[in-house]
């Protein structure tokens, strides 16, 4: 394993039914440097090392049974392209998970770039676009604006899939930790 | 991408402890409970163990027999958490649905 294929992590959530079609184990990576304006997860901006982390670990520690997928999330994803082959990868081949990746960039700025097109091969639907805070999505669509476009890969999915249950996710863990995930912020006001 | 954000529940609010008590008492988890409003003390029976849980000002103690209040504190968390979320939800979001699995808590928004 080399080291660029670590990936500098920010959180996993083994588990959610809001971050695409069915229950999926989500990954968010640590570090981007787009700083959009009114961005969900400031906290992943800083590209210092949070975790690192091998990717086959990654499903050792966290993957449930019935999950369906895995979604990753940040953070920039692309901002570390070797991990997340490595990654996606692994879900594809040897734990028979689909794919579904948020980024910033947009597809076609990843069109050419060798590593992106590693990480690309894997991917059944990116979700591309940088967050605009005025352009808000209204809807139960999982994305975080209207701006972002759903890129389907493969033909393991369509665009009604990505309707979500709910727009947001809270879960009380129990030790009592809550973790909250989604495309609003709701619960963490009344913390 | 999608927001997360993961928080650690601390017992501080009176209102959301017994709001959290009288969940557990609902569900069957406690037998009873007494909330003693001069001392600031609950005192609670699951099943004859006798535990306690002191409010001074923003501080809660959990007392009790070592093999039990473990457990019991971390599930009165659980529901205290439950209930400020509850409590503090935004007027345009609503609970879409709440489920329990595997002894986690999981409620799903709709907004």
């Amino acid at each position: 394993m080399s080291r660029s294929s670590l990936i500098n992590l920010h959180a996993v959530i083994p588990s959610s039914r809001v971050n695409g079609p069915g229950r999926r184990m989500v990954v968010f990576f640590q570090g981007c440097g787009r700083n959009c304006p009114g961005c969900f997860n400031p906290e992943t901006h800083r590209f210092s090392e949070a975790r690192l982390c091998a990717p086959t670990e990654l499903f050792g520690k966290y993957l449930r049974e019935g999950v369906e997928g895995i979604t990753i999330s940040g953070g920039e994803p692309f901002a570390q392209p070797e991990g997340l082959a490595e990654l996606l990868r692994l879900a594809r081949s040897y734990h028979g998970l689909s794919t579904v990746v948020y980024t910033g960039c947009t597809h076609e700025e990843l069109l050419g770039q060798e590593p992106a097109m590693q990480a690309l091969e894997h991917i059944d639907v990116l979700i591309d676009g940088p967050y605009e805070r005025d352009k808000p999505e209204p809807t139960s669509l999982a994305r975080g604006s209207a701006n972002q476009r759903f890129i389907f890969l493969s033909g393991r999915y369509a665009p009604a899939d990505f309707y979500m249950p709910g727009k947001v996710e809270v879960t009380i863990s129990p030790d009592g930790t809550v973790t909250e995930t989604g495309f609003s912020r709701a619960a963490a006001i009344g913390f | 991408m999608s927001f997360y954000t993961c928080i650690k529940t601390e017992l501080k609010i009176k209102k959301y402890v017994i709001a959290a008590l009288e969940e557990m008492k609902k569900r069957g988890e406690i037998t009873s409970f007494i909330y003693n409003e001069r001392k600031e003390k609950v005192e609670i029976d699951r099943d004859g163990d006798i535990m306690s849980v002191s409010m001074v000002k923003d501080n809660v103690e959990i007392g009790g027999d070592n093999r039990v209040v473990h457990r019991f504190g971390n599930r009165l968390k659980q529901f205290y958490a439950y209930e400020s979320i509850k409590d503090n939800l935004p007027l345009d979001f609503e609970i879409a649905n709440e489920t329990e699995a595997g002894g986690e808590i999981q409620i799903l928004l709709k907004g």
